[in-house]
């Protein structure tokens, strides 16, 4: 997502703070493997992936990733209960078709699941549809509506309403903009939230 | 020492191919060898229960074994293949079945690995099979010729490569019947295999494949020629084994990769000849794939490794889950699949890496977009090289972890 830059090495610092070494790590639509092979390099994980893009699976398995080529669904549910030590779910749950079946998937297959999603409850989306009567287009958010790869467009109080209504336990959850972290104000400030969830 | 070789050749062909192939070979293996072994004197108990025997193999090998001996690469042949996978024999127009792919710098770095190719038990390549002589009679066993399996094949390469040395596998590897047999020594030498490419294959035949499998044995055997198997002192059953083979290259194209690569154009005419004579190029193909096959194949052979692939089923014709099967084998596997490949379809490909997870194994799993069917395993190299050569560079990084651990 080159239109994160700002906040991407923040969201991987994030990451590899909450990675425990030489666990097993699976990433749920980890493009070419970039962040898997970083945790592969930092922490020694064992680390897998799942893809649909044929082009981001041949450089994922290049990276020396083992990688399924398929869709979130697919990929997961044939692994067992707690095959993994960890779970990332990284800018991804906003483009599922069925969020909430994978992210249970998720919750099954993994110890502990990593959620990344951008925020769309950011001042400036809020904006740009109350004010300017426009469709949001952020940094978050980059893509105008006909061309956008999202399916779903969720807010950190939906996001947290719906960790309460499935009953998983938010063990740590971080708020970003402009790379850096805050706490104040995360629904209205936040471009990217992450949450770390265990069942 | 094989690359000096590669001027003789020159020297041998004639051929009008000559000046287009002079590249490849340059860059390739260059002249290489197939040599024989009696693998088995005793007779060998097959998975039948059938005791038979001797059985001799012919294989090629390819790169340097390591001093470790811990660089082996087995290459498992398709239906038609041979144990000459790469390189040049002397005096031939082609190179090996894979030379696309085995050489120095290619996907099977010769520079790194060491390649093992065999020819199949009850093939026509060099193997003891259907069209050998029987010591007994003097005479080609024809139908007299047990029937085999695809762990019975797998039996044998276990015990040549036990003739050469080789104790440990750092990649088996196959495309379609090779695959099988890829999968195969994963389940039936777990210890001895530290990772499985499988291509464009499957744990069991489908009911479809087998349907495929049954035309093609039902032409050769409504042949008058096939005359029960005993043919070897005629020209054989060149029809039913031109049609059988025909049956074959259907299944190995796709619909698209048809349409493209014949559409409805007619052959050396304007119009329709209105009779039956060859009319469309599509026509024209089969017939000529029919007809060089049988010049190169013998027909018993095929109806035996037909069957050997229909009776092949990891999952013991069910009374065990493909996942059980796999249970307890460490190996890594890479599976690719191909997107109009309907004779082996992405979903069995998919489930053998299913099966692998299951059981907390390691399986990567990949669908390469294709037109050009089942045929792509063959064709569509250049997609595939990548996978397998960052695939190997992993698996063997992973082995030398393990010796520095043991030692």
């Amino acid at each position: 997502m080159p239109d994160q830059l700002e906040n991407r090495s923040a969201i991987y610092e994030w990451i590899l703070k909450r990675t425990a070494s030489r666990g097993r790590v699976l990433d749920v639509g980890c493009g070419d493997g970039e962040l898997l092979s970083r945790l592969a390099e930092h922490r020694g994980v064992e680390a897998t992936g799942i893809e649909l893009s044929q082009e981001c699976v041949i450089r994922a398995v290049q990276r020396g990733l083992s990688v399924h080529h398929g869709n979130a669904e697919e990929g997961l549910c044939n692994y067992p209960d707690g095959a993994f030590d960890l779970v990332i779910l990284s800018l991804a749950v906003q483009e599922l078709e069925h969020p909430r079946n994978v992210l249970r998937e998720c919750l099954r297959v993994g110890r502990r699941v990593l959620v990344v999603f951008p925020a769309f409850g950011h001042w400036r989306a809020r904006w740009q549809l109350a004010f300017l009567g426009r469709s949001p287009v952020t940094p978050s958010f980059p893509h105008a509506w006909h061309d956008s790869p999202n399916r779903h467009y969720l807010t950190v109080k939906d996001w947290e309403q719906f960790c309460n209504d499935e009953g998983w336990k938010v063990l740590e959850k971080g708020f970003l903009t402009g790379g850096s972290t805050f706490r104040l104000l995360p629904n209205l400030r936040a471009e990217v939230a992450l949450y770390l969830l265990e069942t | 020492m094989q690359r000096r070789g590669f001027f003789g050749v020159r020297r041998l062909c004639k051929s009008k191919h000559m000046n287009n192939s002079d590249d490849i070979r340059a860059d390739g293996l260059g002249l290489v060898q197939t040599s024989k072994i009696r693998c088995f004197d005793e007779p060998l108990v097959l998975e039948s229960g059938v005791s038979f025997g001797p059985i001799d193999v012919a294989y090629e090998t390819y790169g340097t074994l390591s001093p470790q001996r811990d660089n082996v690469i087995l290459v498992c042949h398709a239906l038609s293949g041979g144990a000459h996978a790469a390189g040049w024999l002397p005096g031939a127009e082609k190179p090996g079945w894979w030379d696309v792919f085995i050489g120095p710098g290619k996907a099977l770095d010769t520079d790194r690995y060491y390649v093992v190719s065999s020819n199949v038990l009850g093939s026509c390549y060099g193997t003891t099979g259907p069209s050998s002589i029987d010591p007994a009679t003097g005479k080609p066993y024809g139908t007299s010729f047990p029937v085999v399996t695809v762990a019975d094949m797998v039996q044998v390469q276990a015990r040549l490569l036990e003739l050469l040395g080789i104790d440990f596998l750092l990649a088996v590897i196959g495309g379609s019947m090779g695959g099988m047999q890829a999968l195969q020594w994963a389940v039936q030498y777990p210890d001895k295999v530290r990772s499985v490419i499988g291509i464009a294959t499957t744990s069991h035949h489908s009911a479809q494949q087998i349907a495929f499998n049954e035309v093609a044995r039902q032409a050769i055997m409504a042949d008058p020629a096939w005359n029960s198997g005993n043919y070897y002192e005629t020209e054989g059953p060149r029809l039913g084994l031109a049609v059988a083979r025909m049956i074959g290259h259907i299944t190995y194209l796709s619909d698209v990769g048809m349409a493209q690569k014949f559409g409805r154009r007619l052959r050396n005419r304007e119009k329709f000849g209105y009779d039956f004579s060859l009319d469309f190029e599509v026509e024209s193909y089969l017939r000529h794939q029919g007809e060089s096959f049988v010049g190169r194949f013998d027909a018993n052979s095929l109806l035996y490794l037909t069957k050997a692939l229909d009776y092949c089923d990891l999952t013991n014709g069910g009374t065990r889950s493909l996942e059980e099967a796999f249970k307890g084998c460490p190996a890594r596997f890479l599976l690719i699949a191909f997107s109009s490949d309907w004779l082996y379809p992405a979903y069995q490909v998919k489930a053998v890496a299913h099966a692998v997870r299951r059981n907390h194994g390691d399986a990567t799993y990949c669908e390469i977009r294709s037109n050009y069917g089942h045929d792509a395993f063959l064709l569509e190299y250049q997609e595939q090289t990548p996978i397998v050569v960052s695939f190997l560079e992993r698996v063997s990084r992973a082995g030398r972890r393990v010796h520095a651990r043991s030692a």
